[in-house]
């Protein structure tokens, strides 16, 4: 669909989740009132995997996913991004060496820069290497058998998959069963997330993924920002039940307006 | 037993990668791992040059200008290897990471959001009905962040929660399926073409 060809409803939905978004942040800003996030069981086990990684002096595998951050799913890249930082950061205050293995060469300068980043905030800058982020080939067969083979050699104790993923990801975590590492992951391919609930030790479902930054971060704003996508959510289902029950009533009122 | 060097080459290959991933890795596993990552390097670098020459350079000869922007975007990304200008390379990374999020606002809404909403509209006649939108409302609420999982809230996400294995586990046998015939095919070329023992 063009542009130019946009609906009334996408128009009125875009408008009202910025502006609620941006009323929820402005809102925080100006108060004394923390928002909070609920518990992602998933996100506690990131700091469990490294300290095990830690613990057996083996290599932390990070992979932000083999999705492009110039399509539809590039939020699940820049989600996995925000993931690596942390994981980076970690690595770099507890001394084990973080492998991150990168498919997309847009997305390697970012992973590049975030690491550098926490790596000199850690001031242990001089643990940071050309090794460290490496890119592994922009076709996801090639990217999984260099995966697969960093697993075999280097046998990471922790795997930590988090973005986009598809087919192949299933590879990472049997490889990384196997080896022996622990693997945590995330990501809102919904193809992808019933293989990663059977292969890995514990999984971020879908939005959990997009959550998980504003989650490590404890960033206020960040964490408004995820209240004000909780609004959003509560106006769908006041809107699903008003539609399901003017539909069951026999009237498509909602849904007409929803097509306009 | 085939005399084509092609289908040998990619036999071999074939076992390689399942030698690495089913047994340990090997000899084989390793040569077929770095021909592949570099041929597929070698394979997206010319892309990229072939992209650039036909899509920028030569509409670029021939008077469209305005090729000069993303053209300069994209060099820009070159000086991050520079310390004095590596800032520039933010406005390229910045152009592509912006797209990159209007794209997916756009299709979130106009692909995933309201059609969904629409098609989750239904009429409470019947049971698949009932179930089909009480498990849409019970999943929407386990996505609740910001409220605290308990009391009532608790048990409407955990339904949600039992919604979604059950959608996961029908999803994860198709896949499979899918994966069997997908193995079913390596193992005809294998055994057929390669070897000849299938007709």
């Amino acid at each position: 669909m063009a542009i130019s060809n946009v609906s009334v409803a996408f128009t009125v939905s875009l408008i009202f989740m910025t502006v609620v978004s941006l009323y929820v942040v402005f809102r925080v800003k100006n108060s004394d009132w923390q928002p909070k996030i609920r518990r992602i069981t998933g996100l506690d086990h990131i700091e469990e995997a490294v300290g095990r990684a830690t613990e057996m002096g083996k290599p932390v595998h990070f992979s932000p996913g083999v999705h492009d951050i110039t399509v539809q799913t590039a939020p699940q890249t820049f989600a996995g991004l925000a993931i690596l930082g942390y994981v980076a950061q970690l690595c770099a205050r507890l001394d084990v060496e973080l492998i991150c293995t990168i498919m997309r060469p847009n997305v390697y300068p970012l992973a590049d820069a975030i690491v550098r980043q926490k790596y000199l905030e850690e001031g242990k800058i001089d643990r940071h290497t050309d090794r460290t982020v490496r890119y592994l080939g922009e076709h996801d067969q090639a990217y999984a058998y260099g995966v697969y083979g960093i697993m075999r050699r280097e046998r990471p104790a922790a795997n930590i998959m988090m973005g986009g993923f598809d087919g192949t990801a299933v590879g990472f975590a049997e490889n990384a069963a196997i080896t022996g590492s622990i693997s945590v992951a995330g990501t809102a391919q919904l193809p992808q997330i019933p293989f990663f609930v059977a292969s890995c030790d514990y999984t971020l479902i879908g939005e959990e993924l997009y959550a998980a930054g504003a989650y490590l971060s404890k960033d206020r704003d960040t964490t408004a920002s995820i209240c004000g996508q909780d609004v959003v959510k509560a106006v769908v289902i006041v809107l699903l039940l008003i539609g399901t029950i003017t539909t069951t009533f026999g009237s498509n009122a909602i849904q007409e307006l929803l097509l306009r | 037993m085939s005399t084509d060097p092609w289908v040998w080459i990619a036999s071999i290959g074939t076992i390689g990668v399942l030698s690495g991933i089913l047994w340990k890795d090997n000899v084989l596993f390793r040569t077929v791992e770095h021909v592949f990552v570099g041929l597929s390097s070698a394979y997206y670098v010319f892309t990229a040059y072939r992209n650039l020459v036909n899509l920028g350079w030569a509409p670029l000869k021939e008077g469209k200008i305005i090729l000069v922007i993303p053209m300069l975007l994209g060099l820009s990304l070159y000086t991050r290897f520079t310390k004095r200008y590596a800032y520039l390379s933010r406005w390229g990374m910045g152009f592509l990471i912006g797209v990159g999020s209007g794209l997916a606002m756009f299709a979130s809404i106009n692909a995933q959001l309201l059609p969904q909403i629409r098609a989750n509209m239904l009429q409470l006649t019947s049971l698949n009905n009932i179930i089909l939108v009480l498990g849409v409302l019970s999943i929407i609420v386990y996505f609740f962040f910001s409220v605290e999982q308990k009391g009532a809230v608790k048990h409407v996400s955990k339904i949600g929660r039992y919604m979604m294995m059950l959608t996961f586990g029908v999803s994860f046998g198709n896949v499979v399926q899918g994966r069997i015939s997908l193995l079913l095919g390596v193992l005809e070329s294998l055994l057929g073409k390669w070897l000849g023992l299938m007709s």
